[in-house]
Order: C-alpha cells, then sequence, then structure tokens
C-alpha cells in the first residue's frame, strides 16, 4: 500500500481532498435531518481521510 | 489558571502540529491531518463535542475553506498563465538593466520586485523566482537566499491577492473594514525596516547609510499604496498594488544611481532590453488592476455579480458541558464577485493577451492547468484539515478555554506576546494563512478577555505571522534549492533568525504602542 501511495501520491492527495470536503457538505444535511448514524458515518469518512494523509509525504 | 489539565489538551492540537512539523519536519497537509484528528478526538472525549456540534462544524468548516481555497486556486492560475508566457522571466531579466549598483540591484529586485511577486503569486515564488536572478549578478548563495526571503515578508498579507487577509476575516468573522487598515499599517511600517535589513544582508552598514534616502522613498511608497489600497477596500491587491508602485518608483530612481559603480558592482547585463515584451509581460497584470477597479468602483456592476450568493443558516449549538456557539449565518460567499472570480476573470484576459502576442508554446493550456492542480492539491489539503481543527476547537471550547488561560498568564504583557503567537503559528504552519486560520479566533478572544483591541491584536497576528512565514521550512528548503544551497537549509534559517526577530520585535512594540494610544 505504501508503495502504491508514493508512486499515486497526486491521486491519493485528491482522493484525501474529496474524503474531507465532499461528507462535511453532506453533514449538514444530515444534522438538518437529525440523521444520527448518517453523521457518525460521514464524519469516519473525513477521519479517514485525514489518517490517509498521514500516510503521504 | 481554573482547569489547567482542560487548557493543556486544548492546546494539544496545536502542540502536535508544531512538533510535526519543527521537529519531525512533516509537510503541513500531514501535521494538519494529524492536528484534525486530535482536535476531533480530544472535542468529543474531553470537551463533550456530540454529532449534531460536530456535524455543523464541518459544514461551516467546508464555507471558510471554500473561500480561502478560492484565492489560493485562482492567485496560482494567475501565476501559471504570466509564468508559461515568460513574462515572469521577462520582468525579472529587466530589472538588472536598471542599474549597475550592487546595493540598488538588492533593493529593486530582493524588496521591490520580491515585493511584486508576492502581491500576485505567492506560495514562495518570490524566493523561488529571485534567487537564481541575484546568484547570477554575482551575489553569494547565501546572501541571494537571504535577499529575497527577508524582502517580501512585509508583502505576505495582502499579497497571494490576500488570501491570508481573506483566512483572518474568515477565522475571525470580522469585517475588512475593521482589520485592513491596523494590519496594513504595521506591515507597512515594518516595510521600511525591510529595506534596511536587506541592504545590510547585501553589504552591510555601508549600504544602509548610502543608500537611506532610497529606503525611505521605496518604503514609505510602496507601504502607502498597500494602506491605501487596503483601506478602500481593494485588499486583495494591495500587496500588488504596493509592489507595483515600488516598481514605479524604483525605475527612475535605479536609473539616477545606474553609474554609482561600488567596489562589487556586478557586471552589466549582457542582453539588450526588449521593451515591447516587457510592456506585454505587464499588460497581464494591468488587466488584473483594472477588472479589479472596475469592479469595486462600478455599484452596478459590483450588484450585478454579487447576485448570486452562497449563505448558510447554521442553529446554535452546544457541548455537553454547557459551552454554546450561538446560532448565526455562515461566511457568504459571492460566487461571481468573489475576490478567487476576480483573479480568474484576470486569468483569462492575461491568457488572451499573451496567446494574442504569440508567447505561449503548443499544449500551454494544458501545461498552465496541470501545473496549477499539482500545485494546489497540497495546500488544499492542509488547509481544509487545519480550517476543520480550527473550528471544532472553536465550537467545542477548546479555543476559548485557550484564550482564557493565556489572557490569565500573560495579562498586561498579552499586546506583547500577540505578534509571536502569529509568527510561531507562521514557521510551525508554513504560511501565514494558514497561522490566520489556526489563531485568529484565539487571538480574538484573548483580546475580548483582556479588553484589548480586537483590531490591534489581530494586526499584530497577522503581521507577525507575515514576517515569520519567510522562515517556514517550506520557503527556506525551497529558496536554498533555487540558489545551489540545497542540504545547507540550517545556515539560511541561522542567518535569517535575528532579521526576522527584529521585525517581529518591531511589531511587538507597534502592537503595544497602538493599544496605548487606542
Amino acid at each position: 500500500m505504501m508503495d502504491w501511495l508514493k508512486k499515486h501520491s497526486f491521486e491519493a492527495q485528491a482522493l484525501v481532498f474529496f474524503l474531507i470536503t465532499l461528507p462535511a457538505a453532506a453533514l449538514y444535511v444530515a444534522a438538518r435531518s437529525g440523521a444520527e448514524p448518517v453523521i457518525w458515518l460521514l464524519i469516519s469518512m473525513i477521519a479517514f481521510g485525514n489518517i490517509l494523509v498521514l500516510f503521504l509525504k | 489558571m481554573a482547569n489547567p489539565l482542560a487548557f493543556w489538551l486544548a492546546l494539544l492540537p496545536i502542540a502536535l502540529i508544531l512538533i510535526l512539523m519543527v521537529g519531525l519536519r512533516w509537510g503541513a497537509a500531514r501535521a494538519g491531518g494529524a492536528g484534525y484528528l486530535s482536535a476531533l478526538l480530544i472535542g468529543m472525549i474531553s470537551f463533550g463535542a456530540g454529532p449534531q456540534l460536530l456535524a455543523y462544524t464541518h459544514a461551516r468548516a467546508l464555507l471558510l475553506s471554500i473561500d480561502v481555497l478560492l484565492i489560493i486556486w485562482a492567485a496560482f492560475l494567475l501565476y501559471r498563465v504570466a509564468d508559461e508566457a515568460g513574462a515572469i522571466r521577462t520582468i525579472g531579466e529587466a530589472l538588472p538593466h536598471l542599474t549597475a549598483d550592487r546595493g540598488m540591484q538588492a533593493l529593486v529586485i530582493g524588496w521591490v520586485f520580491a515585493s511584486f511577486l508576492q502581491g500576485v503569486g505567492g506560495f514562495g515564488v518570490p524566493v523561488a523566482v529571485i534567487s537564481p536572478i541575484l546568484v547570477g549578478l554575482g551575489f553569494t548563495p547565501l546572501s541571494a537566499v537571504i535577499i529575497p526571503s527577508i524582502g517580501h515578508g512585509w508583502a505576505v498579507t495582502f499579497g497571494s491577492l490576500g488570501s491570508s487577509f481573506q483566512a483572518l476575516l474568515a477565522a475571525t468573522g470580522l469585517p475588512s473594514e475593521l482589520l485592513a487598515g491596523p494590519s496594513a499599517l504595521f506591515l507597512g511600517i515594518s516595510g521600511l525596516l525591510v529595506g534596511f535589513l536587506v541592504l545590510h544582508a547585501a553589504q552591510g552598514w555601508s549600504a544602509m547609510r548610502r543608500l537611506f534616502i532610497p529606503v525611505l522613498l521605496l518604503g514609505s511608497g510602496m507601504g502607502l499604496a498597500q494602506y491605501l489600497g487596503a483601506k478602500a477596500g481593494l485588499w486583495n491587491i494591495a500587496g500588488f498594488l504596493g509592489g507595483l508602485a515600488g516598481l514605479l518608483i524604483a525605475i527612475p530612481l535605479a536609473y539616477r544611481n545606474r553609474n554609482n559603480h561600488t567596489e562589487l558592482a556586478s557586471p552589466a547585463p549582457t542582453q539588450r532590453l526588449e521593451r515591447r515584451k516587457l510592456v506585454i509581460a505587464l499588460s497581464g497584470y494591468a488587466g488584473l488592476i483594472l477588472i479589479t477597479l472596475a469592479i469595486q468602483l462600478i455599484p452596478s456592476l459590483n450588484d450585478w455579480l454579487g447576485q448570486v450568493r452562497i449563505q448558510v443558516q447554521f442553529p446554535a449549538v452546544s457541548t455537553s458541558l454547557g459551552f454554546t456557539t450561538p446560532a448565526g449565518a455562515g461566511r457568504a460567499i459571492s460566487i461571481f464577485r468573489h475576490a478567487g472570480a476576480i483573479l480568474l476573470y484576470a486569468s483569462l484576459l492575461a491568457y488572451g493577451i499573451y496567446h494574442r502576442a504569440g508567447l505561449y508554446p503548443t499544449n500551454a493550456p494544458h501545461r498552465i492547468l496541470q501545473g496549477t492542480l499539482r500545485r494546489v492539491l497540497s495546500p488544499s489539503v492542509s488547509i481544509a484539515s487545519m480550517v476543520s481543527m480550527a473550528v471544532i476547537m472553536e465550537n467545542s471550547g477548546m479555543t476559548d478555554t485557550l484564550a482564557r488561560g493565556l489572557a490569565e498568564s500573560t495579562g498586561a504583557l498579552f499586546p506583547l506576546v500577540a505578534p509571536w503567537i502569529g509568527a510561531l503559528g507562521a514557521f510551525m504552519t508554513g504560511s501565514n494563512t494558514n497561522s490566520n486560520v489556526v489563531f485568529g479566533a484565539l487571538q480574538l478572544r484573548t483580546a475580548e478577555l483582556t479588553g484589548y483591541s480586537a483590531a490591534i491584536i489581530l494586526a499584530a497576528q497577522t503581521a507577525g505571522a507575515a514576517l515569520a512565514s519567510v522562515m517556514a521550512p517550506t520557503k527556506v528548503i525551497v529558496g536554498a534549492s533555487t540558489a545551489g544551497m540545497a542540504g545547507k537549509e540550517g545556515d539560511v534559517l541561522r542567518k535569517l533568525i535575528p532579521y526576522t526577530g527584529l521585525l517581529v520585535l518591531l511589531i511587538s512594540a507597534l502592537t503595544a504602542l497602538g493599544i496605548w494610544l487606542s
């Protein structure tokens, strides 16, 4: 996995960027409708994006 | 301190970023990710942030991120449009024709042109472009990195088409009318000292005495142009206006000193100056001024472009510990009147001008877009993470806890400390923008708690951050590599520390004076 990330750092950074921004927009809708499981799922996606970036150089 | 454990926990995300970036030399994107994760966990576990609060917090952070990123993306696009056409190189090559006086060369290229480049581009571009030019003129590699590094710092906040200032507005929610004046004043005054320090780095004390008047004229002209631009609401091009005013003053000044050959004068440039090429190169940026002025000064155009706005209403949210963020509208983004949109119009116009002049090689649009995308992706990730971290800290009460602790521990000395907090933020996060995002709300809250003027404290924050951003490891690495000093970044940093320390010290004194007078 580390090799893939090293070889495709641009694609990986693009993926991280979308993971930490797109769910944030959906979170507004989820919060208004009070869908707690969806909120946790979306926050987990953002957190995963931020974990992924730790492995990028 | 009421609750020391809460204070230290609230400090942890910021301290973590500092340790990772400075101690372990992580990039801003990775460190921002770690800072975000720690803020999320501490906010949830220790400060009682629940799912509703976190959901609205992330949505609010996204709006703030977009507000800043639009400028960064478009500013770099404009830079790539000009660079691909060779416009930056043409302007850079024209400057050594003006004078053979090495002190004047340091001033004109390392201070004035560096400030101009910061106004239109930023992102480490001034040092990367100017260091090789100075090496070519016979400056030592170390001086060639130090001179533009010090030279552009004062123009950072209102440079990069105002992205750092936009970040300060976004992080604090305060209007530009309140913050632009004091920020531009502090930076303008520090700009004068920057001129003398550039001369000191180039030729020592003798040049400072010999070129005292040119420094005064250039520094006053650039500082005043930036101040007037910022006060008039043109803060997105205020740094650019400062650099442009500097170039207009520098040309006759340098011409007057053209035969002032000192013992260290560099050889005269061998290539002939092509005036037509220079005019075309500058016209791309003239378009930016025209578009900005038209939008600011023609009310009907301003209103028409401002019709489409993104603004979201947020309800009040509370933590389980009782900290409440009141209901209110998030940051409004006028899609077609945003500083980023203005930059996009200017980029299209500049592309049209350069294309018509035949300056582009084949496949240029693809190279411009690809270069822009590759360059902006990493800062975009770091800004999105750090903005989210800062908003989580703010809405969960961590920033409030930090501010209260800071107010209690520094007390009356807080105005002296404020610029150093901004400087630390810029050094650790690599940019004035990031520092304003991370510390803007903290400084505002501390100013409110201590009763000091928020406008002056925030001016100290951004001025300290701008001047210290030149020492950020990423910028030092870029500068050292372009001057052939790769691997000797420690030498550059050691030489920069006293110059930068002196400048931030000046901001401390100005802040204390401003507070005393207010």
